[in-house]
């Protein structure tokens, strides 16, 4: 027995069953093979003497996996081939078809959730006020005084003596600060507020805000220092560097105005940042204690800030000007959709 | 403002070993903003000559031919057109061959008959036009007293040597336009001593002015001096003045200007020989009036405008322009200047109304203390020691004391600075700490408040390079977010079935206000200041603005979207509104024919999503006779019985206003707030469920009457074996008929033999045979 040539025959097998289409044909070629040249040899296994029976039938077994082995691996490639044809589609991937894209927030609207998503992590109430508010909120509870400049006709739109379209956010925080006995607030406000401005690349008689304080005793400003500039790394990246300018509002004393670096040239120098380097983004400050007492608080130290998100939006996104952000031209707010091509 | 280089080092000596890098960090440190630094190309071969003499051009009546000294062997022969030349002045020569900066060559040129040798130069043809040149010096050449002749280096003689800085100061510090206060606060923050004294130098006479209040005009004083001249001013006191962005105009304005620049005090000056009398009053005006002003404009002013009058008549509107006639002239022998301290907020209402922005009025609209009046009085008194000033004050303009809580001044810095580092810094600052009492000087009068002192201590710490120190706080439960949650759970609801979010203005014209006005909402917030009839009231609905949307896309051609805008509506209540637009179809897959229906259906589906997040339902009712929608395809929509909404297709006559006639468009509208008031968390109870396979069946039946449908349905429900049935298809024959399919579930809480659930079928098959209905094999 040791003279049949099983390497042989198992090609023989190889090619028999490489020229199945079918896995039932492929099964059938197999059976055909076994019953040719396996099951031959176990009659004589039967016949043969005691002393070669251990050999033969140990020359047996090998040839049986050997058989298995080749049938299994053709099996799984056939296999694999009759799917790949079952799933075979003529589609041409260069002809633009799908466009499942969704909907899409305005830029306005990923900024504001950009922002508020770094404040809810700090326990930040999030609200978005009302637009028409009283003149009280947005000037006198925020010590700017009745011959301040911002006050002008020219310069804000006012409904009567009592009422006006907010011309910061620091209205509504006002707002809400007003009798507030909490001992701790914090209060984010956002949406849109208006200047009696005429349009242009860089102006809208409504644009839109984000405005926060935290009241709390205590507070210093090297913590106002270290909330704003995690915040502007939140919005610009852990590479942005911060610089803060001292700077004058009515409504918070110390104040300043905080700059990054700039976002077109990163601090190089270029027209955008006019060879500075720097791109003014924010005004802060502790709360002056002039507001406190117009709210009612007792608690004497509070941080705040506050900023155009219009102007981040133009910043953040290349965007230059800023009508483009009311116009809703679908050419524009297409490329804010994720995987916009 | 602009400020030079050279003006700071004529203060603070020790200004000339600072860097611009520097003075820049500390401007910032202080509250100030270099915006920009200029710097000025020195003008390269060009030399200095001397005008020997000056002759009249043999053919020109307006040229002159003149024998210049460039400091060679033999004079030049030049000829000039310039109004100004004159002989034994310096002057600067372009030579033969010399290029100037705009590329111009000059070469020997014959002019009417005489051969010209080079050119005389005017300011612009040495250096790029200086906004602030004189008239003078844009029609004439550069005259120089003290240059030498031959020398090529001048640029020192008109100020190209110097660096000018752009600046801007807080809106509370009007004093830091003034050179004094501004080297001051620099002073500061470099350590070096220099201080600004209380005290004034000058002799002043007691004015009698009895108008003096601090509602007009807090001090006001009259300076009469006799016996000058006119003239125009030297380089000296022009390349100073230039460089402070100030336009020379003759030699006695110069001069007050100069006095400006120091004390951001500006002064008026009047012919005192044209004056009808030297004893000026000012006053508001009672009825209105018009004045020719020196600019040779008139202005109409109107009763309350302040006015500073000799007698009956104007001479000048307090603190903003002079009046024409009473200016000084060539002519001028005798002047009268005048330093008045008038009411801020009235000088910037005036000039705003009358848009008159001249340098006075910029710099009267904010505060000055009195005392730089007086510090403007003593530096005219050292210009004209002749002069007699006559002065009166309001003298209860005194800076008191503050009291200073040293423990909140350590909490709120966190400087880890010892009190005596604290006292060395605010006595730096020039403020005298007695205890817990601190002395203001009569020039801060910006000080009000505890944190203004902290404030200047922080001027002299560098904040940037202080590091942040992280706020220690406990987590505290809060609850006052749920409308903005709501807002973007909604906008996530829209934008995830394909609707695109929209910002539009929220100001409309009055004639916009009916436009789509499904709600008939009446407008409330009309704009009292309205300027820009296109900004005149708050609109009231959404729609009016989505539409216009499309109406613009549709101009560029622009496929259109569905597209959303969530937004508060004025009312008279504020309510936020959603509102949506769509085209009947939009295509998720062109390739595949793929589309969803945003019809009535498709809109009702997106409404639903919108109330599943609000936690509430929506009900539908069908609209009639409604301008906005047709009434076959629109519906009111009801939460809590109260109609919040409307959805339906837009009537193509309110679409052709926006060219959008040819459309199908689909609109949803939903006012929120009521969902807002009653939303409530829900919870949700699982229930026990059959575990078993559900057993149903379907029936096929024709029928021609659909109304038997809705009565074989009731019917059916009344089997206590039926758990719950559908129609699941509906198909028209092409007789008309109707063929529906039901599907019908049976309870199967407990074993149901087959010959049982038969006798059931049979019961439903009875039903719809009594019902009109014919059982389908």
């Amino acid at each position: 027995m040791s003279n049949l040539d099983t390497q042989k025959l198992i090609n023989n097998l190889r090619k028999s069953l490489d020229d199945q289409k079918t896995e039932a044909s492929l099964i059938e070629a197999k059976n055909i093979f076994i019953k040719k040249h396996l099951s031959p040899l176990y009659d004589d296994l039967k016949l043969a003497p005691a002393s070669s029976k251990k050999e033969l039938g140990i020359f047996i077994n090998q040839f049986k996996n050997e058989i298995n082995d080749t049938f299994e691996t053709i099996r799984s490639r056939l296999i694999d081939a009759l799917e790949q044809e079952q799933h075979k589609v003529d589609y041409n991937i260069h002809i633009d078809s799908t466009d499942l894209t969704k909907g899409q927030l305005t830029p306005i609207s990923l900024i504001v959730n950009e922002v508020t998503e770094f404040f809810k992590k700090i326990n930040f109430d999030i609200v978005c006020g009302d637009e028409v508010v009283k003149i009280k909120h947005n000037f006198d509870s925020l010590n700017i005084d009745p011959t301040h400049p911002g006050r002008d006709k020219k310069d804000s739109y006012y409904f009567n003596d009592e009422s006006m379209l907010r011309s910061h956010c620091t209205a509504t925080t006002a707002l809400i600060m007003e009798n507030n006995q909490s001992h701790d607030i914090r209060v984010l406000s956002y949406g849109s507020v208006y200047r009696n401005d005429d349009d242009d690349l860089t102006h809208s008689h409504q644009f839109n805000q984000i405005d926060f304080v935290w009241v709390k005793e205590g507070l210093s400003i090297r913590n106002l220092k270290w909330l704003i500039e995690n915040l502007l790394k939140h919005i610009f990246g852990d590479q942005a560097k911060t610089r803060f300018r001292l700077s004058h509002f009515p409504f918070t004393e110390p104040s300043f105005e905080v700059d990054v670096t700039c976002v077109n040239c990163g601090g190089k120098g270029c027209p955008m940042c006019k060879q500075t380097g720097w791109i003014e983004v924010l005004g802060a400050g502790m709360l002056h204690e002039n507001v406190m007492k117009a709210a009612n608080i007792d608690i004497k130290t509070g941080i705040a800030a506050g900023f155009g998100v219009d102007r981040f939006a133009m910043l953040k996104y290349g965007i230059s000007d800023i009508r483009l952000l009311y116009t809703n031209d679908f050419r524009f707010m297409n490329q804010f959709k994720k995987g916009a091509k | 403002m602009i400020i030079s280089r050279q003006i700071i080092e004529s203060v603070l000596e020790q200004f000339k070993n600072i860097s611009d890098e520097d003075f820049v960090i500390a401007c910032n440190s202080v509250g100030m903003e270099v915006e920009r630094i200029i710097t000025h190309e020195q003008p390269t071969g060009l030399v200095v000559g001397e005008i020997l003499n000056v002759q009249k051009h043999p053919l020109s009546d307006k040229l002159s031919v003149c024998t210049v000294n460039v400091g060679g062997r033999e004079p030049k022969i030049i000829v000039c057109g310039a109004p100004n030349v004159k002989a034994k002045k310096k002057c600067i020569v372009a030579l033969q061959e010399t290029k100037l900066f705009d590329g111009k060559v000059i070469m020997n040129q014959d002019i009417k008959t005489v051969l010209s040798q080079g050119m005389l130069c005017g300011f612009e043809e040495v250096t790029p036009t200086n906004p602030f040149l004189s008239k003078e010096d844009q029609n004439g050449i550069i005259l120089l007293d003290n240059a030498k002749v031959g020398d090529k280096t001048f640029g020192q003689h008109i100020g190209l040597d110097d660096t000018e800085y752009e600046i801007t100061v807080p809106s509370n510090r009007n004093d830091l336009n003034g050179i004094f206060s501004f080297c001051q606060e620099i002073a500061k923050y470099f350590d070096w001593k220099y201080f600004i004294s209380d005290e004034v130098k000058c002799s002043l006479k007691d004015g009698n002015f009895n108008f003096v209040d601090d509602k007009t005009c807090s001090c006001f004083s009259t300076t009469e001096i006799k016996n000058i001249s006119v003239g125009f001013s030297s380089w000296e006191v022009k390349k100073k003045l230039m460089a402070c962005g100030v336009t020379p105009v003759n030699s006695i304005v110069d001069q007050l200007s100069l006095v400006t620049t120091y004390t951001n005090v500006p002064a008026a000056v009047y012919d005192a020989d044209l004056l009808p009398t030297k004893e000026l009053t000012v006053k508001r005006l009672s009825e209105p009036k018009t004045i020719l002003g020196i600019d040779g404009k008139s202005y109409k002013l109107e009763a309350g405008d302040i006015v500073v009058m000799a007698n009956d008549e104007i001479v000048s509107l307090a603190g903003i322009i002079g009046v024409d006639k009473y200016k000084v002239t060539d002519n001028t022998k005798n002047i009268l200047v005048e330093f008045g301290n008038f009411n801020y907020h009235s000088t910037r209402m005036t000039s705003v109304r009358l848009d008159c922005f001249t340098d006075a009025a910029k710099r009267f609209s904010k505060k000055i203390p009195n005392w730089l009046i007086k510090k403007s009085i003593e530096l005219l008194q050292n210009i004209y020691p002749n002069g007699e000033t006559k002065y009166s004050e309001r003298n209860d303009e005194l800076v008191n004391p503050l009291t200073i809580d040293f423990d909140q001044m350590d909490m709120f810095l966190d400087l880890e600075m010892s009190r005596e580092q604290l006292i060395d810094i605010l006595n730096r600052s020039g403020l005298n700490v007695d205890g817990n009492q601190i002395t203001i000087p009569q020039y801060r009068t910006d000080l009000t408040c505890q944190q203004d002192i902290f404030e200047e201590i922080l001027k002299i710490t560098d904040f940037n390079k202080l590091i942040g120190k992280p706020i220690i706080s406990e987590i505290v439960l809060r609850d006052n977010s749920l409308e903005h949650s709501l807002l973007m759970k909604i906008k996530d609801t829209m934008i995830a079935n394909y609707f695109q979010e929209t910002k539009s203005y929220n100001l409309i014209s009055l004639d916009e206000v009916d436009a789509m006005n499904v709600f008939k909402v009446e407008p409330t917030w009309k704009i009292d200041n309205c300027n820009n009839q296109s900004r005149a009231v708050m609109r009231t609905n959404l729609i009016d603005s989505l539409l216009k949307v499309y109406e613009f896309n549709c101009s560029y051609k622009n496929d259109l979207q569905p597209i959303f805008e969530l937004q508060k509506i004025y009312s008279n209540q504020v309510i936020n509104n959603l509102s949506a637009i769509v085209e009947e179809k939009v295509d998720l897959d062109p390739l595949n024919k793929s589309k969803i229906i945003l019809n009535v259906s498709g809109l009702r589906a997106v409404a639903n999503l919108v109330a599943n997040e609000l936690n509430t339902s929506f009900e539908y009712f069908p609209l009639s006779s409604n301008d906005f929608f047709y009434d076959d395809e629109s519906f009111a929509i009801h939460c809590g019985g109260q109609v919040i909404g409307y959805l339906g297709l837009i009537k193509k006559r309110n679409l052709k206003e926006y060219g959008l006639g040819n459309k199908k468009i689909y609109c949803l509208s939903i006012n929120l707030d009521l969902c807002f008031d009653d939303y409530q968390p829900i919870s949700i109870q699982a229930k026990q469920f059959n575990n078993l396979i559900p057993i149903s069946r379907d029936i096929s039946f024709t029928t021609e009457n659909e109304n038997s449908v809705m009565d074989i349905e009731m019917d059916a429900t009344k089997i206590t074996i039926i758990s719950k049935h559908k129609i699941v298809d509906r198909f028209i024959n092409k007789n008309n008929s109707i063929t529906y399919t039901m599907r019908i579930w049976f309870k199967n809480n407990e074993k149901i033999e087959l010959a049982v659930l038969d006798s059931y079928l049979t019961q439903i098959s009875t039903i719809i045979t009594t019902h009109q209905g014919q059982i389908k094999k």
